[in-house]
């Protein structure tokens, strides 16, 4: 499989009042072609602003201070306006959190994945063109539905309408922000369905940020797990859940409540995220119960343990 | 006891009874039957789990019961009096006895208040002198892991962790018997949910307390409850103890939660097909048994004849395949 995406050294940074907010800092992975790639971490570990400086989308104050995006090889960051339109929306297709607040209340469903196309390709036929892709992502007569409103819409089938638009310009990538969280588990479960449905008809790759790791051993092939703006670990599925590296990944995967099994006792990670973190040494330092004096000096440096598996942490440098 | 009577539970021990309970919105001219006819047992000591998808009614269920909301019908018994029932005084000692922790520590706490306020705030209402209030107030800080000085700041100045955990305190100060806990970690992060949940756990132990407690997520209720009832579109389908549901889920619904769910383990991937189909309207429940149209095993006798709540090894169930065979 060759690679799609490589984000090398990304740093998206927010300049606010109380100074420089390091939101996302020396970010560095690559997705291959038809593979479903987690970032995984918590609330403000910067999942989601790593997907939206992907999309050239991110809000005042922030700003891409660094880094490369390689998107088939080309820089994203480099690329003019008008030239990454072209890409946003049409190669790159993107899904967000709360299906029923990313579509349009005042226009039909049906009308949305039409501006959807006709943004980047003018054809006549394209009501077909919409109802056939409210039918490929599983919406139930899909033309009825084409001419109803959001409102009219239950929170599955908005999402399934937003995965429709997303792949309407049949996109090589797909970037889904937390596409079910605002959705129950039974929903969850076939709109996870559909996804990789999708990536098998259509060798779509798929980036997918969550905070699920339920979703991610379930969905996806590799991730990388975030913690306070940095990437402390990244491999495959199977060798992450199997043994995990990183004091934060472990304790991450301590703490969640399994559904298939009894645990005699979670451990919570005592302290909380640091939000303006110091210059050097390893963010996670204060929280971590391995921490050594080093870990609070010097910046870990990401190390090769092979299979591709990467940690940046001390312990293994 | 062993499991079987568990599930099935009427004995002397019972601390709360819900029977029969209806609570009906009125939505234009017709009805939204948000609880329908739901009958219940919770034991004195145990964790009590109700489960369910968004819309099922199991919030509006725990409201009934903490008093915000007047049922339509039916009757709450805690420790022998009708709640529905009670005014003056004693409504006002029953009310003490039972607590509330809400899903939102953003929402539920007052942001103009300072921290000791909102957690002496139920021993106010209840009459304890300020001084006396003020102290307990403190103590009970203490015990849910806050640190000395977090009395005089304000909401916005704690984290959510935090923050939930003044919910809690507010809760205990006036040493109830029961706490509800309405989705009490479902805003909060993982690494932040798993202190919450052993706090819980641990002030149990201690106090005694019976907890409901409800959720939508599978893993918190293996790890907190003993018992648990499955709800859908207002109606109970499943009650059994958490070792029957988890081992050997019997409604069909039940099932398909239990397959919905993502297990964190790369090797347990979810093999079979997710449940097809959207919740119904629940303007306009399907007849019979309400499931019956997301149902693989669904007959035509589902569709026409509502099934009932019926012991089936050692547990309650409510549906016309497993009742019959």
């Amino acid at each position: 499989m060759d690679t799609l995406l490589s984000v090398k050294n990304l740093k998206t940074y927010f300049r606010v009042k109380r100074g420089v907010l390091r939101a996302v800092d020396n970010v560095s992975f690559d997705i291959k072609r038809g593979e479903v790639f987690c970032l995984v971490g918590e609330s403000g570990c910067g999942k989601s602003i790593t997907a939206l400086s992907i999309m050239r989308l991110i809000p005042y104050p922030g700003e891409i201070v660094g880094g490369e995006i390689l998107f088939d090889g080309v820089d994203l960051l480099k690329l003019p306006e008008e030239e990454m339109e072209k890409i946003r929306g049409k190669r790159i297709g993107m899904i967000f959190q709360d299906p029923h607040t990313s579509l349009d209340p005042s226009y039909t469903v049906g009308w949305q994945v039409e501006e959807a196309i006709l943004l980047h390709k003018m054809i006549k036929e394209v009501s077909k063109l919409a109802v056939n892709l409210l039918k490929k992502v599983g919406i139930p007569a899909a033309e009825k539905r084409y001419r109803e409103y959001p409102h009219q819409l239950s929170g599955g089938l908005k999402q399934r309408a937003m995965i429709g638009i997303a792949i309407s310009n049949s996109p090589e990538l797909l970037i889904a922000d937390e596409p079910t969280t605002a959705l129950d588990v039974t929903i969850q479960a076939q709109i996870v369905d559909l996804m990789l449905k999708l990536r098998e008809e259509n060798g779509i790759s798929i980036l997918l940020i969550t905070h699920d790791m339920g979703l991610v051993a379930e969905a996806c092939d590799r991730l990388a797990v975030m913690y306070a703006g940095k990437i402390v670990e990244k491999g495959s599925v199977e060798e992450i859940f199997s043994e995990p590296l990183h004091p934060y990944t472990k304790a991450l995967l301590r703490c969640v409540p399994r559904p298939d099994k009894d645990v005699e006792k979670l451990v919570a990670i005592p302290g909380t995220v640091p939000e303006f973190p110091p210059a050097s040494g390893c963010r996670f330092a204060d929280r971590c119960p391995m921490a050594r004096k080093e870990c609070f000096e010097i910046t870990p440096e990401e190390v090769n343990m092979g299979n591709g598996h990467r940690v940046a942490c001390h312990l293994y440098g | 006891m062993d499991t079987e009577s568990r599930a099935t539970y009427t004995g002397n021990g019972s601390l709360l009874r819900i029977e029969n309970l209806k609570m009906y919105f009125k939505e234009g001219k017709k009805y939204l039957k948000a609880v329908d006819g739901v009958t219940l047992e919770i034991k004195d000591g145990e964790s009590f789990c109700l489960v369910g998808e968004s819309g099922c009614g199991k919030s509006t269920l725990l409201k009934c019961v903490a008093g915000i909301l007047k049922p339509t019908s039916g009757k709450i018994i805690f420790q022998g009096q009708d709640l529905t029932k009670l005014k003056g005084r004693k409504l006002l000692e029953a009310r003490r006895k039972i607590q509330l922790i809400f899903q939102n520590p953003y929402a539920s706490l007052d942001p103009r208040m300072k921290i000791i306020d909102i957690v002496a705030e139920p021993l106010r209402i209840q009459g304890v002198p300020k001084e006396e209030r003020r102290k307990i107030a403190v103590e009970t800080l203490r015990e849910v892991g806050l640190p000395p000085g977090v009395e005089n700041r304000y909401p916005h100045q704690l984290s959510g962790g935090m923050r939930q955990r003044v919910a809690i305190a507010r809760a205990l100060s006036v040493k109830p018997k029961l706490v509800l806990a309405d989705e009490p970690t479902s805003a909060l992060d993982v690494s932040v949910q798993a202190g919450i949940l052993n706090l819980m756990k641990r002030l149990q132990g201690e106090h005694g307390l019976t907890y409901l407690f409800v959720t939508h997520d599978m893993g918190v209720v293996r790890y907190i409850c003993e018992r648990v009832a499955v709800m859908y579109l207002g109606k109970i389908v499943e009650v059994a103890s958490k070792k029957q549901l988890f081992n050997s889920p019997l409604h069909p619904y039940t099932q398909a939660l239990l397959n919905s769910v993502p297990i964190p383990d790369p090797s347990k991937r979810r093999r079979r097909p997710p449940l097809k189909g959207e919740l119904p309207d629940p303007l306009n429940p399907p007849s019979g048994c309400r499931f019956h149209t997301r149902c693989p095993y669904a007959t035509e006798k589902c569709k026409r004849e509502e099934p009932p709540l019926l012991p089936k090894n050692g547990r309650l169930v409510a549906c016309h395949m497993v009742n019959q065979g």
